[in-house]
């Protein structure tokens, strides 16, 4: 309970420490940021555009208003351990620092744009684009480790010819397969979502990075028969953590291009150590969790369902006898 | 002896914007901008180093499109026009404020600051500021890489190798072309990187790029030392990762030295608070108000009320900022040196942009640092990547995860729900483009012609810059039309061709339109 009072006149205190946003951001004339609604059945993407203001993401993460300025620091030996209300203190201003550091990164990225007009001033008309190409295709795109887009097209034709071969009451699927351990869809476990847009995309939030993707588009009826009509390309996700301990190998390379592998030496306990002063407690400790590049709370876990929601296990006899779940 | 390098990387590149078809035109701005803000400014300080017998090494990107806008004549005509306009500006600003002291000297500031731009524009590099890189780069002060040919954000469109080799390929003939030589190292766009792509830059000459942070510490085995030295990809390029602690000073607009209330202020213009007519003549044709570049105010801190800006407090402050700068390099130098065993290399890489446009005294600063790492110290040594690598040639071997250095650390900023319908378009037109290409390997010239303004257009529309904007929410409509325009001229010239239609007007108005590449060779799609 002590622990608890502690914690929360820490934030109290904050809360009244900071001030609202500086009102000239809203002088300075940027578009209003609307949220984009695009959605197509069930738990499709939705708001992926919606952009939170840096009070909001600064509340999603520490239910403040505004971090407390910290002045860059002298490095030198990492820090003694602090006692413990001061770390919390550290911790919540961390976080928050991080987000509206990526936030402030942002905006200064964003100013070599900014010319003080949040439109063209002339109505520029631009052409009409095709709405389709005519042709079965099917793409999945790496947006994070945990994250894929997909899109699809599928001629009307070819849906036809399915319906002929299933029923008609076969249904335009997506089928999803976890090809991390084989390699071969057809013998990896897979999951399906119907859809019902011969043409769309979709976001899909999957079970752990690393993992080897890739997708059909197809029709299946109500016995499950499944008829592909189009194969997307393979995609494996990024790593989100440290690699596991391995081998170290060393290189040398000539200016001219010549390469050659001198030594290779095994990995230790004392090389993390080493990894862990190079990088300093907090960024070592963001690290360990996987939150070294992205934020916790992003616009995009904050969103979307869990895939496994929607999915209908395959039961393939040559497949690893559990497919690929929450992990 | 030295305990560590520092390797300061500026990427210099705004997206391909020119449009002859119209006088004045709202987005050539961004360049007038940065030309006036950022380019001429660096060029001008580079100058004063070599003057005085300053030694440095900065490693500067100029990306295609930005050095083929540098020596497009019609753009330099355009910035001297407008050049000029501010000369005029600048004149009455000395009258109007000549009464006042406290925003007199700020004046007079711009008065002198505009009136040497001039001269290092028209006279001194001849209007070409390519030259005047050029020049710093043989000298060996610069070492200057390439980046995409349109900035394309390559993990997004590796679906098609042939569009990414594309990139890579015309981003280091267009180097060529410009510098005369080919170039050594590369800033992806982005920092975006995915494995395979090293092989694509090895063949294309590359022999280093950069990452961010996670881009090596989630490498496929761990580095041993972290960011602070480079590693090999399995073909033997060299892979530097960005440094945090450095990136977080400078970044941060608020907890970061662009943030210091001393400085000026980026939004309070005289665009917007000065009479109308008097304005008129140096704001949008159309009367819309914008930025003329003629600010006043300093943060002065979180409030409505800003104060005069003070030019010579902020110089104060700048240099102020520069020897805590140093002085933290100098720390985090000796630290690792004691714990690596050997010096380690800090990549601190920044937009160019960043320096004199956004933070106005950004440019001063970095003036202050590189003098002050030459003469008040010998701890830090400026080097560039490929020294680093002439001196360290064996390095960890390692595979660098599928990163960028954008927010949140992958591809969400340029694949989210507002930007994500253009990819379909950009593959599919990627797709056509190869399949011309390996269709028509000997053409007469005037379907030449055409398929080398189908690569134009495809390489236009991949600029990421169009997807950045439309996620940013400020001046969308222009890059949803960029965009658009570029998937619809090269489908009218692709069906042209399929249907033995080619229309000869239309494809001389997109010569005439986009005329980026000029020596460009579909082939490289095939």
């Amino acid at each position: 309970m002590a622990k608890k009072v502690v914690l929360k006149d820490v934030v109290k205190k904050i809360t009244k420490m900071l001030n609202i946003r500086k009102p000239q951001e809203e002088t300075a004339s940027k578009a209003g940021k609307k949220a984009k609604t695009r959605g197509f059945f069930g738990a499709r993407k939705k708001e992926l555009a919606k952009k939170a203001t840096p009070q909001e993401s600064v509340k999603k993460i520490a239910k403040v208003t505004k971090p407390k300025v910290v002045k860059p620091k002298v490095v030198s030996k990492p820090a003694s351990p602090k006692p413990k209300k001061a770390k919390v203190l550290e911790e919540i201003i961390s976080k928050v620092t991080s987000s509206e550091q990526a936030q402030e990164e942002r905006k200064i990225e964003e100013s070599k744009f900014d010319i003080g007009v949040p439109h063209n001033a002339e109505a520029q008309p631009s052409y009409d684009i095709p709405f389709q190409y005519h042709k079965d295709r099917a793409v999945v795109l790496t947006v994070d480790p945990r994250f894929v887009f997909t899109y699809w097209e599928i001629k009307q034709e070819s849906i036809h010819e399915a319906m002929a071969r299933l029923g008609h009451r076969a249904k335009l699927t997506l089928r999803f397969y976890d090809v991390s351990a084989t390699g071969n869809p057809e013998a990896s476990p897979s999951w399906d979502i119907e859809v019902f847009d011969r043409l769309g995309n979709w976001y899909l939030r999957l079970d752990y990075p690393e993992q080897h993707l890739c997708m059909d588009v197809g029709m299946k009826n109500e016995f499950g028969h499944f008829h592909r009509i189009a194969r997307s390309n393979y995609i494996k996700l990024p790593r989100q953590f440290l690699a596991q301990p391995g081998p170290l190998k060393w290189m040398v390379v000539s200016p001219d291009g010549q390469k050659v592998i001198t030594d290779v030496e095994e990995y230790t306990d004392a090389d993390l150590e080493l990894l862990r002063k190079i990088l300093g407690p907090y960024f070592f400790d963001l690290l360990m969790k996987g939150q070294f590049a992205s934020i916790a709370g992003s616009s995009l876990e904050a969103i979307f369902q869990e895939i496994s929601a929607f999915r209908i296990p395959m039961e393939i006899s040559s497949s690893p006898s559990s497919w690929s779940g929450a992990r | 002896m030295e305990k560590g390098y520092l390797t300061f990387v500026l990427h210099a590149h705004l997206p391909y914007v020119r449009h002859p078809e119209h006088e004045d035109f709202l987005e050539e701005r961004w360049f007038f901008e940065g030309m006036t803000e950022t380019y001429i400014p660096l060029l001008d300080m580079f100058d004063g180093l070599v003057r005085d017998g300053i030694d440095f090494r900065l490693t500067i990107s100029l990306t295609p499109p930005l050095m083929s806008m540098m020596s497009d004549p019609l753009l330099q005509e355009r910035y001297a026009r407008h050049l000029y306009k501010l000369l005029e500006l600048t004149d009455k600003e000395l009258h109007r404020t000549r009464h006042d002291h406290a925003f007199h000297r700020t004046a007079q500031m711009y008065h002198h600051r505009l009136h040497k731009a001039r001269w290092i524009f028209d006279e001194r590099w001849g209007r070409n500021l390519v030259a005047g890189f050029r020049h710093f780069m043989e000298l060996g002060k610069l070492e200057i890489i390439t980046c995409g040919a349109t900035h394309g954000f390559l993990p997004l469109l590796k679906i098609s190798p042939e569009a990414v080799r594309a990139q890579i390929q015309i981003a280091c003939d267009c180097h060529e072309r410009h510098l005369g030589r080919r170039p050594r190292g590369i800033w992806l766009p982005e920092c975006g990187y995915y494995a395979g792509l090293d092989q694509i830059l090895w063949n294309a000459g590359i022999r280093f790029f950069f990452v961010d942070s996670h881009g090596i510490l989630h490498g496929d085995s761990r580095p041993k030392y972290g960011v602070y030295a480079p590693v090999y990809t399995p073909t033997g390029i060299a892979a530097f990762g960005r440094d945090y602690e450095s990136s977080k000073q400078v970044w941060s607009a608020k907890e970061g030295y662009p943030g210091d209330f001393a400085y000026r202020d980026f939004y309070r213009d005289i665009g917007f608070d000065l009479n109308f007519n008097y304005v008129r003549p140096y704001i949008h044709h159309d009367g819309i108000r914008l930025m003329t570049g003629f600010k006043y105010h300093c943060i002065t801190g979180k409030t409505d009320h800003k104060e005069p800006y003070d030019p010579w407090l902020a110089q104060e402050v700048a240099a102020h900022h520069a020897g805590n700068f140093l002085f933290n390099r100098q720390k985090q130098s000796e630290h690792l040196y004691g714990l690596m065993g050997k010096a380690p290399i800090i990549v601190a890489p920044y937009d160019a942009e960043l320096y004199g446009h956004w933070w106005f005294e950004g440019v001063d600063w970095l003036n202050y640092v590189v003098r002050k790492i030459a003469c008040d110290q010998d701890t830090v040594k400026l080097l560039t990547p490929w020294e680093y690598l002439m001196r360290h040639p064996k390095n960890q071997m390692l595979e660098p995860s599928e990163s960028s250095w954008g927010n949140k650390g992958y591809a969400e900023v340029w694949c989210n729900g507002t930007n994500d319908w253009i990819y379909r378009h950009l593959h599919e037109m990627s797709f056509c483009m190869t399949e011309m290409a390996r269709n028509y390997p000997n053409p007469d010239d005037n379907l030449k012609r055409a398929l080398n303004q189908m690569a134009r257009e495809l390489l236009l529309a991949q600029s990421s810059d169009w997807a950045f904007i439309m996620n940013s929410g400020t001046m969308v409509e222009y890059a949803v039309k960029r965009t658009k325009d570029h998937i619809f001229r090269f489908n009218k010239l692709y069906w042209g061709i399929k249907n033995y239609a080619l229309d000869m007007n239309f494809l001389d108005e997109c010569e005439w339109k986009d005329n980026i590449f000029p020596n460009i060779d579909y082939r490289v799609y095939a």
